[in-house]
């Protein structure tokens, strides 16, 4: 089972939501709920996914949907830290690549390899 | 024995004995079905777990009285005493058998064929008796066709689960790995169904797949894949390309592929066809299709006409169906493609100085086209180079005769094919390199013998692809080369300074220098020691290059290394003060920049660092006299000549070129470093570098610089 | 991390093969002998995979899938049945049940492992 848990950062600028471990179907509810709070509220969400040991489609699925409402909303979803390699694992696997979507938000798609952030 | 197995053996005389006391009760009350019942699925689970855990005597014989016993059940065949007898041995047989694997004696063979040939009696007495069952696990098809091809086929798989696929914990990763496992796999992904966040069930799958695989699995596997999967997806598996497709190497077009998926209507296609532009992007911009459906057709596209390319390479060539032309008539065709090529540049710089989109489509499909019909042109110039390789057996029998010498002539390669201004110009080289083995490379008969070889030699002629080029090598085993005796040569006609300090292939590189023989007396054969030099600056003319390995008293092998093609070749376009220049693409490695900087750091001394790699380089500004300044950054192409790497500096890189090569005109036949010119798009001549030419020059000022 | 499959069989050389088999390729194996056995012994150290016969005294294979596919943690966890006949009735109801796949009696070991890769990777 996956983590999703919210840290504050330094200097009570805001926080970053940590998902951790393996972000399976089981965790994808939760993920979804919390996202979809954030969608409603002004904060802009930072997301750390570099303690991701792994992920499964329904998650994946999750995060893209995500990814695509905050853009439509002319908001904000950035990455702190590295994607890691079991994400791009399960990606690759998937044939999920920013190349082969048509999704408006693909030109900042998070899953482009090699752009992580900070 | 494994544990596994061990467990078996108690399970199965569990069984056998449980078996047995039915077989007795069933003696008593012929019709009672339950305990032939239970005798069935007693004999089902010895066969079944038999074929588990490797007993597979057992599990053969078992499946035999397995099937008398289905039609018992079935009533079709009743119950008598011969059969519970039988039923009896056959369990005392299958004892035997357990204890044979413990290390007992081994079953009795002819028993169990009579068993067995017992029971078949009563099965094939039944009328009608259904074919045996066949249990056993389905064999693997497919595989090798009869002509050495592999008989693979091509499938398009739409993978596209319902939205409960998760529901019975499916995972869809390992099931796409899988059917990458079974060949060569395209996988493309589909998300467009994925609504925004508020709406999407998180525990619901939206995503679906193209595969697009190249297997020689049949469509069975490919099914059994999903086997776990179909009632809960769409599952659609198309053949769309056969290992028997040959005749042509075009696929379909994308509108088509698209149409055949489902993915746009037909009245969508001929809507969007009677337009002219790239029906993919037409589909895209209407919003009949979306990107991702067009990609996922293209890679199709690409896939299979990538693979029939391959295939139709590998198809032998087909005597009866090949026609006779006059070369004049294939030069000409070369010419005009040639012409064709210019012309197309011309288009694609003005296409792009319009920035108009029609003119731009227009002018991305004459390239496309321009390139398929320079392929296929060059293609047809291409001859196996055996056809020359017959008139030297003549030349060697001759020659060893008129000299006194034993010499046995081998070839291969004969089927390697090379442009046909190539094999012509071929020709006299390669009669010089053979009349000089055999003429100063074979020893005499009695000299041979007393360095204990073979009285006849061996002159060997092969030829080989290596990737742009053909290599074709002439390699004997006589004495080899002497290099002292180069040496000294080379020293007496002046050729080295006396101290110079030369490595043995650059001892051997001397005998191609120009006036230079190593052969003590002026025999008729290689006349008077010229052959060398003309050898190389032949094989030159046409961009190729020749190197000589030798050990003394083993032999000497002479290679040339031939480009695939002449007339037209991959360029790199550059600049130096406005003056364009093309180096062949074949020998560029890579480009880096060199800035006054790092010019300075040298001392003056033209070396760049490369990766950490000292690259000597040539200011190519200065080899032409040209003038203007150097810009604050230049550009040095790094070439790979040999094994050696030669960067050549220049103002600009400008982009790959394709060059129709023209030669020069008779005044300018013979300025060194070029090889020739090209017409660029706009009018404007570039000339065409001889990058062999100009490093050897460089290489001969640096030594004159350090000489005097 | 090693993957933890629970399989379930009254039969001991079936446990036994299925266990050795999958051992053998690195997977964790707690073996349980029917339905209740093996909802007892799932409890807290959770799988990643059952594999589980149909017929079973105490709780048969069926009863078994609708117990894990009630409980949150196996809600989604790739359940195999082992079916003695490729019936198509019994393979319904065990997909109904909420089953991810099946392998049919007899089956040897290297059909084992193909089926638990598909599921699990």
């Amino acid at each position: 089972m996956g983590n999703i848990t919210w840290h504050d950062k330094a200097g009570g600028r805001g926080r970053t939501l940590k998902l951790e471990g393996a972000l399976t179907i089981e965790t994808a509810s939760e993920l979804k709920h919390v996202l979809l709070q954030v969608l409603e509220t002004a904060e802009p969400l930072e997301m750390n996914m570099s303690a991701v040991e792994s992920i499964d489609l329904a998650c994946v699925q999750v995060l893209c949907s995500a990814h695509c409402s905050f853009h439509q909303a002319n908001r904000k979803m950035t990455l702190a830290g590295e994607i890691p390699e079991g994400i791009h694992a399960a990606l690759e696997a998937l044939a999920i690549s920013p190349d082969a979507c048509d999704s408006p938000c693909t030109p900042e798609c998070p899953w482009r390899k090699g752009e992580g952030h900070e | 024995m494994d544990a596994p197995k061990q467990l078996y053996r108690e399970e199965a005389f569990e069984l056998l004995a449980d078996l047995e006391e039915a077989l007795i009760e069933l003696e008593q009350q012929p019709g009672d079905l339950d305990t032939v019942n239970r005798i069935f699925r007693a004999m089902h689970t010895i066969k079944g777990s038999g074929a588990m855990f490797g007993f597979d005597d057992i599990a053969s014989f078992t499946h035999t009285i397995e099937t008398a016993y289905d039609l018992i059940r079935e009533e079709k065949l009743s119950v008598d005493e011969e059969l519970i007898s039988l039923t009896l041995r056959s369990c005392d047989q299958i004892k035997v058998m357990l204890d044979a694997s413990q290390g007992g004696e081994d079953a009795d063979a002819s028993l169990t064929g009579e068993i067995t040939a017992s029971f078949r009696k009563l099965i094939s007495s039944v009328e009608g008796t259904p074919q045996e069952r066949d249990d056993s696990c389905p064999a693997d098809t497919g595989g090798e066709q009869g002509n050495g091809l592999k008989a693979e086929t091509t499938y398009r798989i739409r993978f596209k689960p319902h939205r409960e696929l998760f529901r019975n914990g499916t995972n869809p990763i390992p099931l796409l790995n899988e059917i990458r496992g079974l060949g060569h796999a395209h996988v493309i992904c589909h998300l467009k169904e994925l609504p925004g966040l508020k709406d999407l069930d998180p525990e619901a799958c939206y995503t679906y797949w193209d595969i697009i695989l190249t297997t020689d699995k049949d469509i069975d596997s490919i099914r059994d894949v999903f086997i776990f999967v179909e009632h809960i997806s769409d599952i659609e598996v198309t053949k769309i390309d056969d290992y028997g497709e040959i005749d042509h190497e075009e696929y379909k077009k994308i509108g088509e592929i698209l149409f055949d998926r489902g993915d746009i209507s037909l009245g969508d296609l001929e809507s969007i066809l009677g337009r002219q532009k790239r029906i993919g992007e037409l589909l895209v911009e209407s919003g009949k299709a979306r990107r991702s459906e067009v990609q996922s057709a293209l890679v199709e596209q690409e896939h299979v006409r990538n693979l029939r390319k391959k295939r139709m390479g590998t198809m032998p060539v087909d005597g009866a169906s090949s026609i006779r032309v006059a070369s004049q008539k294939l030069d000409s065709l070369v010419n005009l493609v040639g012409e064709l090529v210019t012309v197309q540049a011309r288009l694609t710089q003005l296409s792009a100085q319009r920035n108009d989109t029609d003119l731009t489509l227009v002018s991305e499909e004459v390239e496309r086209l321009t390139a398929e019909l320079r392929d296929n042109a060059m293609g047809i110039r291409m001859l196996p180079i055996g056809t020359t390789f017959g008139k030297f057996k003549r030349l060697v029998r001759d020659l060893s005769t008129e000299l006194g010498k034993e010499v046995d002539f081998t070839t291969s390669g004969e089927e390697t094919e090379l442009d046909k201004t190539v094999i012509d110009r071929l020709g006299d080289p390669l009669v010089h390199l053979i009349r000089n083995s055999i003429d100063h490379g074979i020893e005499s008969p009695e000299a041979r013998e007393a360095a204990g070889k073979p009285a006849g030699g061996t002159i060997r002629l092969t030829a080989e692809h290596s990737g742009a080029y053909v290599l074709i090598s002439v390699s004997d085993d006589g004495a080899g080369l002497d290099t002292e005796a180069i040496r000294a040569k080379a020293m007496e006609k002046g050729l080295i300074s006396p101290d110079a300090n030369l490595s043995e292939k650059e001892i051997f590189e001397l005998v191609l220098a120009p006036g230079f023989s190593t052969a003590r007396s002026v025999s008729k054969v290689s006349g008077r020691g010229v052959g060398m030099d003309v050898v190389t600056s032949s094989i030159e003319s046409f961009g190729g290059t020749v190197e000589i390995a030798s050990a003394k008293g083993s032999g000497t092998t002479i290679t040339l290394k031939l480009p695939l093609t002449l007339a037209i070749i991959d360029g790199l376009l550059v600049t130096i003060s406005d003056e364009y220049f093309v180096m062949p693409l074949n020998a560029v490695v890579e480009c880096v920049e060199l800035s006054a900087d790092d010019r300075r750091h040298t001392h003056g001394r033209n070396l760049a660092r490369v990766r950490g790699e000292i690259v000597p380089y040539i200011p190519l500004r200065e080899v032409f006299s040209l003038d203007g300044d150097n810009p604050a950054i230049e550009q040095v192409v790094v070439t790979e000549i040999g094994e050696r790497r030669i960067g050549f500096v220049v103002d600009k890189v400008v982009g790959q070129h394709q060059t129709v090569i023209k030669n020069l005109g008779k005044f300018l036949r013979h300025v060194e470093g070029v090889s020739g010119a090209t017409i660029m798009g706009d009018g404007t001549v570039a000339l065409i570098l001889d990058i062999n030419k100009l490093t050897q020059q460089a290489e001969f000022t640096e030594k004159y610089q350090t000489v005097h | 991390m090693s993957k933890r499959i629970l399989t379930v069989d009254d039969s001991a050389s079936i446990r036994q093969m299925v266990s050795f088999t999958l051992k053998k390729e690195g997977y964790e194996v707690i073996e349980a002998s029917d339905g209740k056995d093996a909802l007892s012994k799932i409890g807290s150290e959770g799988v990643s995979m059952v594999i589980t016969d149909l017929h079973m005294p105490n709780m048969n294979g069926i009863e078994l899938i609708r117990a894990l596919r009630t409980d949150p943690s196996y809600k989604f966890t790739p359940i195999v049945m082992l079916t003695t006949e490729s019936h198509q009735d019994k393979k319904d109801s065990g997909r109904q049940a909420g089953a991810t796949g099946w392998i049919v009696k007899p089956f040897k070991p290297e059909q084992l492992i193909a089926v638990v890769k598909r599921l699990l990777g």
